[in-house]
């Protein structure tokens, strides 16, 4: 913990002070803003406060994003991440209507003529079987278009339960996936790509620690426990000025803080996993635990099928993960949470009797925060937070004469250790203020590789390549309502970083504005700066998690974007129904890429092997979703270019981003049969991804380089072929089946119904021509899930 | 087996776990065939042009076919003074290349392919365009000829190092330097080193050899076994080139020796300097990242790099040879 607080020695204020006077014009102009918006509040007269948390009935479970609604006033607000709302409103008489996603709304009358401290607690809604089968509630419906916020997709814990699975697997990442701007990589697995930015341009944030690689199994399925999962917000645009790192998205998922009334259990037994959550109070009503773990069998079932004498030579494929958090209130003003993630994969081969491959990888988290209430308009949130990612390959040749051994290891990691500060300020019902700095200490690990070879009794251990690195920001953001159907986001972001004498101060500015045609209608629109410090270089044909994270320095610039955005909102047929169109463009520089013939295992400087450009990527994306009714769901649509630009590449001509997909299309629907029976289906389509393949061979005669002639590929343009489409059709079927006190699911999925043959990679590869017996090159398609059917039981107490 | 072959193995191990690997046709943008142009142009010397078209990449494998020469283009050669007219010489080129003679055999095989040429002399310091007319298409390139710059000299270091692939033994390596001026400017060059007799000491150990010729023996930009190399590095200053660590590593590609032969002795090296296009550098890179990245799984495909429009391949020149400058280097241990 001490390096957290070691930010004297590398804040370099007057630096930071020095570099922000150069946009001194810019700053002013927000501080005016803000300052007029806080002096406003602060002339104003006989103004009380209301304020305390919103909660679970049950389980007593902090809500976030729950609505406190003044209908006389025609304003509210809204729940912070820690359940905790404030209003500030002129003395009187006020109906308040208290609302949140699947949870029945509570109507208060207040009297306010002194500052008043009001805890909430709502009842779960019951799903009712007949008239009406409630998703969402309608206050909560009207967020999309009364809210200064844009480009959030918002998925639950129950949607993601609900849709189809794979191999009895709920994956977070897959149900994202689904989501209109969410695109999907390679078939099966869990990577997704938003708005055209690549796998790094998304900051995954579990509890706020930073997730670095959150998949398991190669990528298969993503590292998150849905059974532990309170709330998950994916932003693609219109940032928050609280976030920042990363160009393209923000996934910011939170953990249950675990049942503070009773002790309660959920888990299930899948394909090729099962998984146990528990929680309950240590000391009901103050504190509470949750504990959930899941690990893979499919090794242990492959090995009890495999005859005794073939065991040595089954691979061991299997992860583990583990997620715990602490919830303590202190006091009425304190909270204590502390939380962690544990993660590994392990992948091991017995290629022949000789040579092994090991491959595990793994991420830890620990989180530890504090909140404390100043007064009844000040919120505080304080964090420390630490993150690990490693990976590692290990390779051994063992022989009888053990001098003919020989092993290969590489590695590659980062540990990262964040202090946090954030404050939430509500001055006035007109105003929602945000404000905090965070700083982290990162320690890259690009690479490490170490060779031993026993006959010479020799170990090479590649050069350090560590690199310890500063990254920091202060933000400060006003939502603030500026007439009964206007209201804006203002908000700034100065980043910064220091890695040895390099250093880099940002400048973000956020903005959006909302304004609402009535009161079932609005028009956003957004605009904002990101940068990013951090970047996984990926190789441009293979996709492994050998992907390696590497700092910016002086020669790797920060990455950064501008996004706007414009959209329309509407919700129809009393809030049944939920439309909106967003289009975005996004315009990104200093986009690196492997230069052409650079070995990611070289021994060459990292620098050296890389080449920076530009890109852009644009769209529109349709999103339609049925709130309620036995039949309910979405249907996103996607339309988007992505394209990169780079001096050293494709003869600097433009090329489509490896990702690049014209059209993506997903469509969930959920019939609820009645309150034991429901059916999910999801059907996704999208354009196949590009692909650099070689077309044609020349023949050059190269005197230059002493030989005698040899053959050369001539290649399309970079991404300039592209894979087949992807289509595929999953069903789920779920029966729940209600005891007194136990719950019992079962689930029966078939992912990829008709068994689409989709593309996994392309290979090629050498064959021999029936017509004129000659050698000729084939491509080949690797094809990874055919029709996989599974079964899945579930249960709650 | 190397590591990468490890790693590819690896990868595909993990796929068939769980894979249902289909063999599809792909549809390929339909493929036109380029003219292939193939011209580096020697100061004091007469053109040799080579064009051929290029094929399909999923056609046939067959050497003798696939090299299809374009023997009837319509070549031209302009020196900004007059347009000279080249002609095809069936004897000009001889080729020879490793290749299934028969079913299943290999071999080494060779081919006459002929090229354009013309009597005229090409002089230093000339631009030269060309223009090569065929079936419609048109490929055209220019380039202008390097002047010559000669070898200061030659010296050598004996240099004593620890070498981890040898338990940390002692050893011992020549580090050969070839000292030239090097004119304010963007420059390339092709160092050519030739080798008459061979005897070092490596590792407390003589090794003895005799290499025939070690043509373009150097180290490029990039620190890689390149033949030609850029001054960016040393762009007017008055550079001495170092063969470093030795050729030991130029004549195999990291070949170790393992034939030790107890004799002392000495080696003989000739060197010769020839300046170069920056279009001969580029191409020549290309093909060079090309030939290493192609069957590495785990390397970023590299292109072609084409100095001409029109077409593939380079247009590109050289300055005639430097005098040629001997270095004895004696194994005094």
């Amino acid at each position: 913990m001490k390096r957290i607080f070691n930010i004297g020695e590398i804040l370099f204020w007057s630096y930071w002070r020095y570099t922000l006077a150069k946009h001194l014009n810019f700053m002013k102009l927000y501080l005016l803003t803000f300052f007029l918006l806080l002096s406003q509040c602060l002339i104003a007269q006989n103004k009380y406060t209301i304020s305390g948390y919103i909660k679970d009935a049950n389980s007593k479970e902090d809500l976030n994003g729950a609505n406190f609604f003044i209908p006389s006033i025609g304003n509210g607000t809204v729940s912070n991440t820690y359940g905790l709302y404030s209003i500030t409103l002129e003395e009187g008489v006020y109906q308040a209507v208290i609302s949140y996603l699947g949870y029945e709304e509570q109507f208060k009358e207040i009297t306010l003529d002194k500052d008043v401290q009001l805890n909430i607690t709502l009842k779960p809604v019951q799903n009712v079987i007949g008239e009406v089968v409630i998703s969402d509630t309608k206050a909560k419906a009207r967020e999309n278009v009364e809210r200064p916020q844009m480009g959030i997709a918002e998925i639950t814990a129950k949607d993601i339960k609900e849709i189809p699975v794979i191999a009895g697997e709920k994956d977070l990442l897959k149900a994202l996936q689904l989501l209109p701007g969410v695109q999907s990589g390679s078939e099966g697995t869990a990577g997704f790509y938003v708005r055209g930015g690549g796998p790094d341009q998304n900051l995954i944030l579990l509890d706020e620690a930073l997730v670095y690689n959150p998949y398991h199994l190669f990528g298969f399925f993503s590292v998150f426990n849905v059974d532990a999962i309170k709330n998950v917000e994916l932003i693609k645009g219109g940032f928050p000025a609280k976030y920042g790192g990363r160009l393209s998205s923000i996934l910011d998922i939170s953990l249950k803080d675990g049942n503070k009334t009773s002790f309660h259990g959920e888990g299930g037994i899948g394909n090729i996993s099962s998984r146990l959550t528990l929680e309950g109070p240590l000391i009901k009503d103050k504190a509470s635990f949750i504990v959930s773990g899941r690990r893979t069998y499919l090794d242990q079932l492959i090995l009890l099928a495999t005859p005794k004498e073939a065991k040595d030579q089954i691979p061991q494929v299997f992860f583990y993960d583990l997620n715990a958090k602490l919830n303590f209130q202190l006091t009425d003003k304190d909270r204590l949470y502390l939380s962690g993630y544990f993660g590994k994969d392990k992948f091991k081969v017995q290629a022949d009797e000789n040579l092994s491959f090991s491959v595990p990888w793994g991420n830890t988290t620990g989180t530890a925060r504090w909140n404390h209430v100043f007064g009844k308009k000040l919120f505080l949130n304080a964090s420390a937070i630490y993150t690990n990612y490693d990976f590692s390959f290990n390779t051994t040749v063992e022989n009888e004469d053990s001098l003919q051994n020989v092993s290969f290891d590489i590695s590659t990691g980062i540990e990262d250790w964040t202090g946090k500060l954030d404050f939430d300020y509500y001055p006035s019902v007109l105003h929602k203020v945000k404000f905090g700095l965070n700083y982290t200490n990162h320690t890259f690990s690009p690479t490490t590789a170490k060779q031993f070879i026993a006959f010479l009794d020799s170990t090479i251990t590649s050069p350090n390549m560590q690199r310890e690195v500063h990254e920091m920001a202060a933000y400060i953001s006003d939502e603030w309502t500026i007439t009964n159907n206007f209201s804006t986001y203002i908000g700034l972001r100065v980043p910064a970083f220091v890695y040895k004498d390099t250093r880099y101060i940002g400048v973000e500015p956020r903005f959006i504005a909302n304004y609402q045609i009535n009161k079932n209608q609005s028009i956003k629109a957004s605009y904002t700066i990101m940068n990013q410090y951090s970047h996984l270089l990926t190789n441009s044909s293979l996709s492994f998690p050998w992907d390696i994270w590497v700092p910016s320095s002086d020669i790797i610039k920060p990455k950064t974007s501008q996004q706007v955005a414009a959209g329309y909102y509407a919700n129809f047929k009393d809030d049944e129904y939920e439309v909106s169109v967003e289009g975005y463009y996004k315009d990104m520089n200093n986009m690196i890429e492997y230069k052409e013939g650079a070995d990611i295992f070289s021994q060459d400087t990292l620098e050296n092997q890389l080449t920076f450009g530009k890109g852009t990527s644009y769209g529109a994306e349709l999103y339609i979703k049925r709130r309620t009714g036995r039949l309910h769901g979405w249907l996103g649509y996607t339309l988007s270019w992505s394209n990169r630009q780079f001096d050293e590449l494709n003869n600097r001509k433009k090329f489509a981003a490896k990702y690049d997909r014209r059209h993506d299309l997903s469509l969930v629907a959920i019939y609820d049969f009645n309150s034991k029976w429901s059916f999910s289906a999801a059907f996704v389509y999208g354009s196949g991804h590009s692909l650099t393949l070689p077309v044609g061979r020349i023949w050059i005669p190269n005197n230059e380089l002493g030989g005698s002639g040899s053959y050369y590929s001539d290649f399309t343009e970079r991404n300039g072929f592209k894979l087949n489409a992807y289509n595929r059709l999953d069903l789920g079927i779920k029966r729940t089946k209600k005891y007194k006190r136990f719950e019992s699911i079962m689930r029966f999925d078939i992912y990829n119904l008709y068994s689409r043959r989709n593309p996994y990679f392309v290979y090629l590869d050498q064959e021999r021509d029936q017509l004129s017996n000659e050698n000729k090159f084939v491509a080949k398609q690797v094809s990874l899930l055919p029709m996989v059917p599974s079964a899945s039981w579930n249960f709650k107490f | 087996m190397k590591v990468n072959t490890y790693i590819f193995t690896l990868l595909i191990i993990l796929t068939t776990l769980v894979a249902c690997e289909q063999t599809i046709d792909l549809e390929l943008p339909a493929y036109e065939n380029d003219l292939v142009l193939y011209g580096v142009l020697i100061a004091g010397e007469q053109p040799q042009i080579v064009v051929t078209e290029s094929t399909g990449y999923f056609e046939p494998l067959n050497n003798r076919d696939r090299v299809k020469v374009i023997n009837n283009a319509q070549v031209t050669l302009n020196d900004g003074e007059a347009t000279y007219e080249l002609w095809f010489d069936d004897n000009m080129t001889n080729y020879t290349f490793y290749a299934e003679i028969q079913n299943g055999e290999w071999g080494r095989d060779s081919l006459s392919l002929g090229g354009y040429t013309n009597n005229m002399t090409i002089e230093a310091g000339k631009t030269y365009s060309i223009e090569i007319k065929h079936a419609g298409r048109t490929i055209t390139g220019e380039t202008t000829v390097p002047k010559k710059i000669n070898i200061n000299s030659a010296s050598y270091e004996i240099e004593e190092f620890n070498d981890p692939f040898y338990g940390g033994s002692t050893c011992y390596q020549d580090k050969k330097e070839v000292n030239f001026d090097d004119a304010d400017e963007e420059n390339f060059y092709q160092l050519v080193a030739n080798v008459d007799r061979w005897s070092f000491k490596y590792c407390d150990q003589f090794v003895d050899g005799t290499i025939i010729e070690i043509d373009s023996c150097s180290r490029g930009k990039n620190d890689r076994f390149y033949p030609i190399l850029s001054d960016e590095t040393f762009n007017g200053t008055n550079y001495t080139y170092q063969l470093y660590p030795g050729f030991i590593d130029c004549i195999g590609g990291g070949y170790r020796p393992d034939t030790l032969i107890e004799l002392r002795g000495y080696s003989i090296y000739k060197f010769a300097l020839h300046s170069v296009s920056k279009e001969l550098f580029d191409f020549n890179n290309s093909l060079a990242m090309q030939r290493n990245s192609e069957d590495n799984p785990f390397q970023e495909p590299s292109t072609i790099k084409s100095t001409v429009e029109g077409g593939v391949g380079v247009f590109a020149s050289k300055s005639a040879p430097s005098d040629t400058v001997v270095l004895r280097v004696d194994e005094l241990y």
